[in-house]
């Protein structure tokens, strides 16, 4: 049987809705909303190194529905959510609970498949006309069109709260560790002292980074990964952080600077002039690699998830 | 249903064909290595992607010159892997497949398809059966196509778009079976792997990957019916077969919620897991969890890799698996009894191995925490989908591995989260070629890359392992040493597992790089 659909954001009155009884508007699918929200990469995403994930091209031919993707979901309106909120917590939450997740006496709605594929209330009305009983005693079909639709906004907005674009996708407290501990740590078997300092260059570290950002920095300072510091970038000014080789040729004299590129049979690298050059590798030539950050990296192998929270804790503390 | 805005363009039709007519594919054949084709995903059903062709070798590869380039004209990199048939590749990218002259590069016709929507993130294939040519869509349909000309034949919903299923995995012929899984891991919903019939996609069978109702093998696992139900275990990598025994082996993905994981309490069989089912039944003959209740997205959807060996003097059925967490296993694929449960790459997720499963027993402090935990590896994996190799020759088990970090954390820590609930954030990661000795697990050779490439693997008769190195390229190395011995530069990394085959008498090695095909062939 043909599912019928309706896309949210076509326009559709109560009066056409009502009088249609509910029966969807076909050929929408040209009226598609503006997106949910991109989300994040699904299967293989992080593995997917290959490329990040991309929208479609447009099929040979075009045609409607050439960026559809992961657009095809209904966009949600806030404001009508929040209309639905309100009819949610006098009819409904009682027994669904607060984020439709269900409770004892009621299944979850979230994962209701009725409701996934509700569009704009066209199979949540329908069941709801067939007289089910709402928490004020009262049937379902006693709401109206319009209370439906915004309850459907309500259940779509909770079943985006469990997709990674959600709003609510967020880090919670991640300051739970001590702050004297944190110090000894910098201090002594961190060895974070032999390149920093609370009053130098982690100076104000707590006020310019949030507790997640600083957790992050201080275990990963290579976030941007390939092409990053790592890496050497790109180009302009050398971070003191960047990768350096120092390349040997079997004559001439020895080159240095940072690491653009090294495989099996070549290296390249870009002189502080700014110059690159690319030597091809072989016994007779020599290639030493200086990894500014392998302190960092050294650490991911040997400090505990306590000494993080701990470290976080005081960096914290340096306003 | 009536399909609104279907498309078919047909670009250039068979006559660019060389001489002889397509006579396809014989399911029959797929057991073991072809030469002069790749009819399947993994060349045949075993999943080794080893070629016994020798032409290009250790001493020859030097002379490999590129023979032709196409380029995709939609629908991104290409993650599949291409088919050959009688001289004529068929390759395929999100809502697309192109035929391809195998000699020329030359494009013999091109089906595009318009999509209602879903994840567009790669398509890994196609099957051929017959005359017949089978990809499955971003939105969840089984589309069949003649391969003279790319015309449609039919298509088939096989999952629900609204559910956020979505399609990627390659279809895979078995009898006749029509092999085909489902992806997507956004919202709560059950795995599972359909027998489709190849004339009309009529199913046949169906192998849910989680318990439907309490009381059912695998429910002791989970604390209630709602939470098995909607427990996830995708099917998005391609089955291996074992025709003797009539087994198929499907690998299933991560349990839902993914991250947040208070309502899932217990081992959540079957996902995770290396599963053998009756080819024509479809029905559970063992289960190997080789990630029990994960709460890092590692599915174990890595090929479960079929092969005869010997272990402890004894010759066996073998199968095997380098797990997204980590974690390398040999087991008895009559059985699934484990031989070899080790880790290929460090990790620190894991407390050692049930004594009686081999099963590794996660640590709990390594699951995801509010505050963070510094897991390793991160959510992409000690390796992924590219698939692996092995190599009977060498007897080593080749995989793609990265050595990486990253601190998970608890999003929701309600004690019914839904969909992901958490992820992981930050990344370090070293990454390289490792080669395991089926017999010990040990590591022979280490081939460690200056970057962060990650393709698949293709071994050879020649002596050869075929890769993506770091600088865009395609790198040979030597498959017992691990030695580089040659390499050419592409245009980007490469996006798949490469391929061999011999035309004409001569051999050639295709691999994709992003959006293009390169194909290298050894002149004579």
């Amino acid at each position: 049987m043909m599912r019928k659909r309706v896309l949210f954001g076509v326009s559709i009155t109560a009066a056409v809705l009502a009088a249609a009884g509910w029966v969807a508007v076909l050929g929408a699918q040209a009226a598609s909303p503006a997106p949910t929200a991109g989300r994040a990469a699904g299967q293989g995403g992080q593995g997917a190194r290959g490329g990040a994930p991309q929208a479609p091209a447009a099929p040979a031919g075009g045609g409607p529905g050439a960026n559809l993707g992961p657009d095809d979901k209904p966009a949600v309106d806030p404001a009508a959510a929040d209309r639905g909120r309100t009819v949610w917590a006098s009819e409904c939450i009682n027994c669904h609970g607060s984020q439709a997740r269900g409770t004892d006496t009621a299944p979850n709605l979230v994962r209701s498949v009725l409701v996934l594929h509700d569009r704009a209330g066209n199979e949540l009305g329908p069941f709801l006309q067939k007289g089910h009983r709402l928490q004020s005693g009262r049937p379902g079909s006693s709401l109206t069109t319009e209370q439906i639709q915004d309850v459907a906004q309500f259940l779509r907005q909770r079943v985006n709260d469990g997709l990674r674009s959600s709003p609510t996708f967020r880090a919670q407290n991640v300051l739970v560790g001590d702050v004297k501990a944190g110090e000894t740590f910098f201090n002594g078997a961190g060895n974070c002292k032999s390149c920093h300092s609370p009053t130098g260059d982690m100076a104000g570290a707590g006020a310019r980074y949030d507790a997640v950002t600083l957790q992050q920095r201080f275990l990963f300072p290579n976030v941007g990964g390939r092409g990053g510091a790592r890496f050497g970038g790109a180009g302009g000014a050398v971070s003191p952080t960047a990768v350096t080789v120092k390349v040997t040729p079997a004559t001439g004299p020895a080159l240095s600077g940072v690491m653009v590129q090294m495989d099996d049979f070549t290296v390249t690298l870009r002189e502080a002039s700014g110059t690159v050059r690319t030597f091809r590798r072989g016994p007779t030539v020599k290639v030493e690699k200086t990894v500014p950050l392998a302190a960092h990296y050294a650490l991911l192998d040997t400090i505990t998830d306590a000494q993080i929270h701990d470290v976080v804790a005081y960096l914290e503390t340096l306003k | 249903m009536k399909r609104l805005g279907l498309i078919v363009a047909v670009l250039a039709v068979a006559s660019a064909l060389s001489a002889q007519a397509p006579t396809g594919v014989d399911p029959s054949a797929l057991g073991r290595p072809a030469t002069t084709s790749w009819p399947t995903y993994n060349g045949d059903y075993s999943g080794r992607r080893f070629s016994t062709l020798t032409q290009i070798n250790t001493n020859t590869v030097k002379g490999l010159s590129l023979a032709w380039s196409y380029r995709a004209s939609a629908g991104g990199a290409i993650k599949g892997t291409p088919l050959q048939v009688d001289g004529v590749m068929y390759l395929t990218n999100p809502d697309h497949a192109w035929a391809i002259d195998a000699r020329t590069g030359r494009e013999l016709w091109h089906f595009a398809w318009t999509s209602k929507g879903g994840i567009h993130i790669g398509n890994r294939g196609g099957a051929i059966v017959g005359d017949a040519f089978y990809f499955e869509t971003p939105d969840c349909h089984l589309i069949a196509l003649n391969i003279k000309d790319g015309t449609e034949r039919w298509h088939k919903e096989i999952c629900d778009l609204d559910q956020f299923y979505y399609g990627s995995v390659a279809p895979v012929i078995v009898k006749n079976h029509l092999i085909t899984g489902v992806s997507g891991d956004d919202l709560d919903v059950p795995g599972y792997l359909d027998a489709r019939d190849p004339a009309t996609g009529e199913l046949q069978w169906r192998w849910y990957a989680v318990p439907l109702k309490m009381g059912d093998p695998g429910s002791e696992t989970w604390p209630n019916e709602d939470a098995m139900k909607h427990g996830g275990g995708m099917t998005w990598q391609p089955i291996t077969y074992d025709p003797e025994l009539n087994l198929i082996y499907v690998t299933t993905g991560n349990p839902q919620p993914v991250i947040a994981h208070a309502n899932r309490k217990g081992d959540n069989l079957f996902t995770g897991s290396i599963v053998a089912l009756n080819a024509d039944t479809g029905k559970m003959a063992w289960y190997f969890q080789s990630s029990p209740h994960d709460t890092h997205d590692w599915d174990s959807t890595q090929t479960a890799v079929v092969f005869d060996g010997v272990f402890n003097g004894q010759p066996r059925k073998l199968i095997a698996q380098a797990a997204r967490n980590g974690h390398f296993f040999v087991l008895d694929r009559t059985n699934g009894k484990a031989l070899i449960s080790t880790e290929y790459v460090k990790t620190n997720w894991a407390m050692g191995y049930d004594e009686k499963s081999g099963q590794p027993i996660p640590n709990p402090a390594k699951m995801p925490q509010i505050a963070g935990a510094l897991v390793s590896p991160n959510q992409g994996g000690a390796t992924n989908w590219p698939p692996p190799s092995f190599s009977p020759a060498t007897g080593l088990f080749y995989v793609s591995a990265s050595r990486a970090f990253s601190v998970y954390y608890v999003y929701d820590p309600s004690d019914n989260p839904q969909g992901w609930g958490g992820t992981d954030r930050g990344s370090y990661t070293e990454s390289m070629i490792q080669a395991i000795d089926y017999k010990t697990g040990k590591l022979r050779w280490t081939h460690r890359w200056e970057g962060n490439p990650r393709s698949g693997l293709l071994s050879t008769a020649g002596n050869l392992l075929f890769a993506g190195g770091p600088s865009s390229d395609i790198v040979a190395l030597n498959a017992t040493t691990g030695d580089a011995i040659w390499h050419a530069g592409l245009n980007a990394s490469v996006s798949n597992g490469p391929i061999t085959y011999e035309l004409d008498g001569l051999q050639y090695l295709v691999v994709s790089a992003s959006d293009t095909l390169w194909a290298f062939v050894l002149n004579k």
